[in-house]
C-alpha cells in the first residue's frame, strides 16, 4: 500500500501537521483532513529549500509533497506552532502544492487567547469555504465535533488498557495514525470500541475507504483483532512512558527497539500519540468557541507559555501507570523541546522517575547507538 | 582565577554597589572626556547603554529582563530598568568571554546547537555575572528559543515570567489580543515595582519613541541620498537603541544626534561610494570580526543594514497599547516571509544595491529557514545573495579564512555583473 493511494479518496484532502489543527472544521466542510506522516526517502528536493538544521520531520513532509508522494492535496493547514512550521508555510506557499493556510495558535491560555483562537478558527472556516465551495453550517460542525469526540474516547479506552495488557506501542500509535487519516466512520465503528463482540463486521466492509499508509493498515488489523475477545496476554518488561513531539511512522522502529530491549510502554505523552487526542470538545454552546477552548485547554505542548503544566501531567501519568522511566523523543533541532529537558528532568526526578532523551532524525537514523542507550537506560531502571 | 574573582565581585551586592557601579560611572566619565574617541552620537549611544547598565547593577530600581522585541516604552514609562539578555550575550561576545558563558549554559542543559546569543546571555546569567531581575518579559517573536531562554532565566532567579504572545498578522482581533496583554503587563510590572501605572508617562514615552523614530527615518533618507553619511555597517549598532532605548529621552537624543551628524556630513564633500553596493541582512557577529573590513578591502560598500530600517508606523500617543501592539506585529521578521521579502526588495530598490549579504548565525532556525525564498526573490530582481554561516558570539565557530575567500569572490562577481567594476558602478548611480 503506497502513499499515493490517498488519491483514491473521494473528498478533496487537506493536509495538516500540528496537533493544534482543528480537524473538525475541515471535516465539517466536507474535506478530508489528513495528517502528513513524514516521508523517509523524499528529503532530497526539500533539502535545497529547508536547511539541514531544521526539523527533519517537516523537511520530509515537504519533500514527499514536492515528489507527489501524498497524491493530490487541495492544500495544507500549517499551525504557527514553531519556527520550523512557520518556515514550512512560507516555503510551501512558494514551492509546494495547493493552498497554504497559516493558523496562528496563541501560546497563552487565558480568555483573551481563547477569543483570539476563536477568531483564527473562524478565519480558517472562511478560507476552507472557498476551497469546499460551501459555507460552514453549525449542524455540520456539531456533527464533526461529535464524531471526533467519539474517536478520542475510543482511543482513550485503548490507551487505558496499555498498563496491564500486551498492547504494543506501535500498534496503538498506528491506530492514532488511522484516526488522523481515515474518516470517523472508519474509526468509530462499534467493533472498534467493543472488543468483546466477536460478531462485529470487518472494519473495511462497505466504507469505500482504503488505508493509505502501512501504519494505518496495521492499525486496521489491530482494530479487527480488538473486535474479538481480548487476549489475556499480560504486559511484561520495565514500564516506561514515551514523551515528546512527532513520532512518525518512519521513527517507529525505535519503539520496537525499546520493547526488544526489555521496556514496556505503558503510556505516552506524544504530540502524535495520546497527548494530541486528549480532551473532548464540549458539545453544548457555541461550537466554534467550544472547539477553540478544547484546543487551548488540552495538555500544552512545549511551545506554550505554561508548558510546565505538561510536566506535572507527565509525572502524574508515570505515577498512575507505575512507570519508572520516561523516554523523551524529539525531532532533531526542536528548540522548544530541547529547552524543556532541564526542568522536565528536575520535575521527574522529584517524582522518582528517570529520563532518557533521544533525538529523532528521519534522515540519518542511528539504531545501533540508540539501542545501546536504551538498553543502558532500562538496565539502570 | 580572574574570572572567578569577577564572578564573586558581581555576585556580591556590597561589592557590586561599591565597586562595579563606580567603575561604570568612571567609564561614562571617560567617554565624556574623550571627544576624539568617537563621534558625539556614538558617545551618547554608549553613555545611554552604560547608564542603563549602571542602573541595573546598582540594584536601586526594579530590573526587568527583556527579550529583544519587548517594547521598551512600557518599561521606561514605569521607571523600571530594562535589561536585555541578548544584549548581555552580545556584551560577553564583545569581551571575548563567550566560551565561558556558552559552557555554563551547556552545563545547565541548554541545547548545544540552538541560538548562541541566547545561550551566551543565559550562560552569563548562570555564571552569576548579571544583576538580579524582579521579573522577566519575553515576546514570542521572533523565534522559539527566545521565550524558552527567558523562562529559564526567570526560573534561575525565581522571578515571575511574562510572555507577550505576538500574533502573526495585524488583524483587529490580533491587535486587541496583544494590546490587552501589554496593558496587563503594565499593571503586573507596576505592582512589582511598587508603583501605579501612569498613563501620562506612557503617553510621553510613546511621544519620545515617535520622536526617535522620526530622527531614524530622516537618517535613513539621508543615507539613501548619500550612503557615506554613516560609516558602512554602523547602522547594525542601532539594534540596541531601537530595542532598549525607545521611549526614553536618551533614545530620542541618540537618534537626533545621529541624524544631525549625518545632515552635517551631507553638507561636506564626501568620498564617492565606490564599488558594488551591498545590503546587510539579518545580523553580524557580535565579537570583533573581519566581515566589514573584508568587504571594504575587496572594493564593496555596505550601504544599509536590514536591522536598522524603520519598519513600524508612527504610534498614536493617545492609544499607546494599540500602537505598541501594532509595532510588535509589524516587525519584518514576524508574520509571513513575504513581508520580509518585500521589505528587503524595497530596501534594495531604495539603496540601489547590487547584492545582499546574509550572515546566518548557527542555530537561528527562523533565519536559515527563510534563506531560499529570500535568495530566489532577490535573484528574480537581479541581485545575488551571499550567505555566510558562522557563530555570532564565539569566534571559534566563525571560519575567517573561508569567509574572506567567499566575500572576495562575491564582490568580484558583483563587480563583473555591474559592468566595468567599480567605476562603472559609480557612473550608473
Amino acid at each position: 500500500m503506497g502513499m499515493n493511494e490517498l488519491s483514491t479518496a473521494p473528498e478533496p484532502r487537506v493536509a495538516w501537521l500540528c496537533s493544534y489543527t482543528p480537524v473538525e472544521i475541515v471535516a465539517a466542510m466536507g474535506l478530508r483532513p489528513v495528517r502528513l506522516p513524514g516521508g523517509a526517502g523524499h528529503e532530497a528536493r526539500a533539502r535545497s529549500i529547508l536547511p539541514a538544521a531544521l526539523c527533519p520531520y517537516l523537511r520530509a513532509c515537504l519533500g514527499a509533497a514536492l515528489d507527489g508522494a501524498y497524491g493530490p492535496l487541495a492544500g495544507v493547514i500549517v499551525a504557527n506552532g514553531c519556527d520550523g512550521l512557520r518556515r514550512l508555510a512560507d516555503v510551501w506557499a512558494r514551492y509546494g502544492p495547493g493552498f497554504v493556510h497559516l493558523l496562528d495558535v496563541p501560546r497563552r491560555r487565558d480568555e483573551a487567547a481563547l477569543a483570539y483562537l476563536t477568531s483564527q478558527f473562524t478565519a480558517l472556516a472562511e478560507r476552507l469555504a472557498l476551497v469546499a465551495r460551501r459555507a460552514l453550517t453549525e449542524h455540520a460542525l456539531r456533527l464533526a465535533i461529535a464524531e471526533r469526540n467519539a474517536t478520542r474516547r475510543l482511543l482513550g479506552e485503548l490507551d487505558a488498557r496499555r498498563q496491564g495488557q500486551a498492547l504494543p506501542v506501535r500498534e496503538l500509535l498506528s491506530l492514532v495514525d488511522l484516526s488522523a487519516e481515515a474518516p470517523p466512520a472508519v474509526c468509530n465503528l462499534s467493533s472498534f470500541s467493543a472488543p468483546s463482540n466477536p460478531a462485529a463486521p470487518p472494519l473495511r466492509s462497505g466504507l469505500g475507504w482504503e488505508p493509505p499508509l502501512p501504519g494505518a493498515e496495521s492499525g486496521l488489523r489491530l482494530a479487527e483483532q480488538l473486535a474479538c475477545p481480548p487476549a489475556a496476554t499480560p504486559a511484561a518488561g520495565t514500564p516506561v512512558v514515551l514523551s515528546g513531539n512527532v513520532f512518525t511512522p518512519d521513527d517507529r522502529p525505535l519503539a520496537g527497539l525499546i520493547e526488544a530491549a526489555g521496556g514496556w510502554v505503558v503510556g505516552d505523552d506524544l504530540c502524535s500519540g495520546v497527548r494530541g487526542l486528549a480532551g473532548e470538545v464540549t458539545e453544548e454552546g457555541d461550537p466554534m468557541q467550544a472547539l477553540a477552548r478544547r484546543y487551548l485547554e488540552r495538555v500544552p505542548c512545549p511551545r506554550m507559555a505554561d508548558a510546565a503544566a505538561r510536566w506535572d501531567d507527565l509525572a502524574d501519568l508515570c505515577g498512575r501507570r507505575e512507570a519508572r522511566g520516561v523516554i523523551h523523543l524529539s525531532q532533531e533541532y526542536c528548540d522548544a523541546s530541547l529547552y524543556e529537558l532541564a526542568p522536565l528532568h528536575a520535575r521527574l526526578e522529584r517524582a522518582g522517575v528517570r529520563l532518557l532523551h533521544l533525538e529523532l532524525d528521519a534522515d540519518a537514523a542511528t539504531p545501533g547507538q540508540a539501542r545501546t542507550r536504551v538498553e543502558a537506560f532500562l538496565e539502570g531502571l | 582565577m580572574l574570572f572567578d574573582l569577577i564572578r564573586w565581585a558581581l555576585a556580591n551586592d556590597r561589592f557590586r554597589r561599591g565597586f562595579v557601579a563606580p567603575a561604570l560611572r568612571f567609564e561614562i566619565l571617560q567617554l565624556a572626556l574623550t571627544p576624539f574617541r568617537a563621534t558625539r552620537a556614538e558617545r551618547l549611544l554608549a553613555e545611554a547603554g552604560l547608564r542603563l547598565s549602571l542602573r541595573a547593577f546598582e540594584g536601586r530600581e526594579a530590573v526587568i529582563y527583556t527579550s529583544l522585541f519587548t517594547p521598551p516604552e512600557l518599561l521606561h514609562a514605569l521607571g523600571v530598568v530594562p535589561f536585555g539578555l541578548e544584549a548581555a550575550g552580545a556584551g560577553v561576545a564583545a569581551l571575548g568571554l563567550a566560551p565561558q558563558a556558552l559552557a555554563a549554559a551547556e552545563r545547565a542543559w541548554a541545547p548545544v546547537d540552538a541560538c548562541s546569543i541566547l545561550r551566551a546571555g543565559l550562560g552569563v546569567a548562570y555564571l552569576g555575572l548579571l544583576p538580579r531581575p524582579q521579573a522577566v518579559v519575553a515576546t514570542s517573536s521572533l523565534c522559539d528559543s527566545t521565550p524558552k531562554v527567558m523562562a529559564a532565566a526567570a526560573r534561575l532567579y525565581g522571578a515571575p515570567f511574562f510572555l507577550l504572545d505576538v500574533p502573526y498578522e495585524a488583524t483587529p482581533p490580533a491587535l486587541a489580543y496583544l494590546a490587552g496583554q501589554l496593558e496587563d503587563l503594565t499593571g503586573s510590572l507596576a505592582a512589582i515595582a511598587g508603583r501605579a501605572p501612569d498613563p501620562a508617562r506612557l503617553t510621553e514615552a510613546v511621544r519620545l519613541s515617535n520622536e526617535a523614530r522620526g530622527h531614524l527615518d530622516r537618517l535613513t533618507a539621508q543615507r539613501v541620498a548619500c550612503p557615506g553619511v554613516l560609516p558602512p555597517g554602523d547602522g547594525q549598532g542601532f539594534l540596541y537603541p531601537i530595542n532598549l532605548l525607545l521611549g526614553s529621552p536618551a533614545g530620542a537624543t541618540v537618534f537626533r544626534a545621529f541624524a544631525e551628524e549625518a545632515a552635517g556630513r551631507a553638507q561636506r564633500p564626501l568620498p564617492h561610494v565606490r564599488g558594488p553596493r551591498v545590503l546587510l541582512l539579518h545580523v553580524l557577529p557580535y565579537f570583533r570580526h573581519h566581515i566589514l573590513d573584508t568587504l571594504q578591502a575587496a572594493g564593496a560598500c555596505v550601504v544599509f543594514e536590514e536591522m536598522s530600517q524603520v519598519y513600524w508606523p508612527e504610534m498614536d500617543p493617545s492609544q499607546p497599547y494599540l500602537g505598541l501592539a501594532r509595532r510588535c506585529i509589524a516587525h519584518f521578521d514576524n508574520g509571513p516571509l513575504e513581508r520580509r521579502t518585500e521589505a528587503v526588495l524595497e530596501l534594495a530598490r531604495r539603496f540601489a544595491v547590487d547584492g545582499a549579504l546574509h550572515f546566518s548565525p548557527h542555530g537561528c532556525r527562523q533565519s536559515w529557514g527563510a534563506l531560499q525564498v529570500l535568495r530566489d526573490a532577490l535573484a528574480a530582481a537581479g541581485m545575488p545573495l551571499l550567505e555566510l554561516e558562522g557563530d555570532c558570539v564565539d569566534a571559534r565557530g566563525c571560519p575567517e579564512g573561508q569567509q574572506r575567500t567567499r566575500l572576495m569572490a562575491f564582490v568580484e562577481a558583483l563587480g563583473q555583473r555591474t559592468g566595468e567594476g567599480n567605476r562603472a558602478t559609480d557612473e550608473r548611480r
